[in-house]
């Protein structure tokens, strides 16, 4: 079955005064996947977000969200969409319910809906205390909490989980993943080649504001898989890499059938190797 | 630009929550009240005469606090993110400031009836319709300043360092046109000078409709909203 788009992106370029910060982007989103942008900090994927989200405008080039042009945004599209960034602020001094509340209103959406997305982020205890006394992990969890209230048919999320710790990544990873389940189409910007692996459907590698890799995590990796070679360790605790090749292949079936072999792995490059390899620098 | 009135409300309630969270909204017309009560308990009545007292309070009350109510809450929005937070959750920069506006008219408003009796002022004395609405009107002018100050500032603490010299200007202006006759006949024309003359017409001399005041304070609301909407379309309310 085939989903219609929820965004497309063609040859969009954005020119700060000094810089282009983005050249001639391309790619499209479903619904119900999670698109991942990959790249290191200042490749562009904040400003991505930014234009199609309406808050800046490209210089050249079209895009359209939800089937609408991105020059004819204006603030019905919100109804529909919801946005997790860096400055995405709370009102610190009012409790995290009341920090809901004020978007129900403005949203339309029945107040029952409060402590059902509460519970779904594991907020539902505290929702009496006070926004600026949370953790950093509880700030995110209200923010995408926040971003979801209204049933979003895309939900933006920039650099979602950078700067939380491990155990509130997975939190919020598991929360994405339910909410893509259910439908949504998610944009998603990391700089986190686990997180992209693990959470993306389509990936696009960004680097220097432009697009230098894109498909599925796996079949990056597999594009790049240029020699096949296999890491084994054996019985008298030999470990081996080993190139495909017929040799290998009897080695492998030699030692297989004698209970020699201890453990086998194949070595495709992660996404971070892809990322080195095209374009000969690290993520971060 | 569509305007929604749920969409108005939402902002209202939220800003009529923050009222009880964050002083700086509160403590002009609360100071208003304690001064001139101060006042009229301490000092004699030859000097804290109704006309003073009044006009102190309302020059604190509708003028600083106006200004505090428009600058303040603005810049805090925009110091905590959540302005923009505001804008791509569909509410737009007209529904903002309609909902915003109208609670700290409102405190403006009640808190200018207040003052009349805590003044020691008998209420017959007053003119209330024109008194309410002049004393509301350069409560409206004294927002836009503050929400013009606002679209300028990053943050409280700018918000404070730019509004500070505005708002001593505007009321302290009683004290300037003690100085000299010059002084005095150019702070007339500013609309806090205004809100004092017509204080002392109308409980001095028994008002009669004044061309000149109504004049003065038509062009200073004309042009609050001529150079609010000015900031506002070039800046934005969140400039970056
Ligand atoms: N408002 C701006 N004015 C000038 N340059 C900008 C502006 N915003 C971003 N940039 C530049 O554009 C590039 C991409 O930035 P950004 O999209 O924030 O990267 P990322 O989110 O991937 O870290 C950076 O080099 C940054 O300095
Ligand atoms: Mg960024």
């Amino acid at each position: 079955m085939t989903q219609p788009d929820i965004i497309t992106v063609e040859h969009i370029s954005k020119y700060f005064k000094n810089q282009d910060a983005l050249k001639d982007l391309s790619f499209s989103i479903k619904s119900g996947e999670i698109f991942g942008l990959l790249g290191p900090s200042g490749a562009g994927k904040t400003t991505t977000i930014k234009i199609l989200t309406g808050q800046l405008k490209q210089t050249n080039g079209s895009a359209s969200v939800l089937g609408v042009p991105i020059e004819e945004i204006n603030e019905s599209i919100y109804e529909q969409i919801g946005i997790v960034s860096h400055n995405s602020g709370l009102y610190d001094k009012l409790s995290v319910y009341k920090n809901l509340e004020i978007f129900t209103r403005i949203l339309n959406v029945p107040k029952a809906r409060i402590n059902k997305i509460l519970k779904q982020v594991g907020l539902l205890s505290d929702r009496k205390k006070i926004a600026g006394k949370l953790s950093q992990g509880m700030r995110q969890r209200l923010i995408l909490a926040r971003a979801v209230l209204h049933q979003p048919k895309v939900l933006f999320l920039d650099e979602p989980t950078s700067g939380l710790d491990p155990s509130t990544q997975i939190e919020i990873h598991r929360l994405i993943m339910e909410l893509r389940d259910n439908g949504t189409a998610v944009f998603l910007t990391t700089h986190n080649m686990e997180e992209a692996d693990k959470l993306c459907d389509h990936l696009a590698l960004l680097n220097d504001g432009k697009i230098v890799e894109t498909g599925t995590p796996r079949d990056i990796r597999l594009r790049h898989n240029k020699k096949k070679q296999y890491k084994v360790l054996l019985k008298n605790n030999q470990e081996l890499t080993l190139t495909q090749s017929e040799e290998t292949t009897q080695k492998i079936n030699w030692w297989m059938t004698s209970n020699e072999l201890v453990t086998i792995h194949s070595c495709e490059p992660t996404l971070e190797t892809v990322f080195i390899e095209v374009t000969g620098r690290k993520l971060i | 630009m569509k305007l929604s009135i749920r969409k108005i409300n939402a902002i209202f309630q939220l800003k009529i929550q923050s009222i009880f969270t964050n002083m700086s909204v509160m403590v002009a017309p609360i100071l208003a009240i304690g001064f001139v009560l101060i006042m009229k308990l301490s000092m004699p009545k030859m000097v804290a005469t109704g006309a003073f007292l009044l006009g102190f309070g309302v020059l604190f009350n509708a003028i600083m606090g106006g200004i505090m109510m428009g600058s303040y809450p603005l810049a805090e929005e925009k110091e905590k993110n959540t302005l923009r937070v505001l804008m791509t959750s569909s509410v737009n920069g007209a529904e903002f400031i309609i909902g915003s506006i109208l609670p700290s008219i409102l405190i403006i408003f009640i808190i200018n009836i207040i003052l009349v009796p805590v003044a020691g002022i008998p209420i017959n004395k007053i003119e209330w319709p024109i008194y309410l609405i002049y004393t509301t009107l350069s409560g409206l002018i004294s927002i836009l300043i503050g929400y013009i100050v606002g679209i300028y500032s990053k943050n409280q603490m700018q918000a404070g360092n730019l509004s500070m010299p505005i708002l001593l200007i505007f009321t302290m202006t009683p004290m300037f046109q003690m100085i000299n006759k010059t002084v005095a006949h150019i702070a007339s024309f500013t609309y806090s000078g205004t809100i004092i003359d017509f204080i002392n017409d109308m409980l001095l001399k028994g008002y009669s409709l004044n061309f000149k005041n109504i004049a003065i304070l038509s062009v200073w609301t004309i042009a609050g909203i001529v150079f609010f909407i000015y900031a506002y379309t070039k800046h934005g309310l969140d400039s970056e």
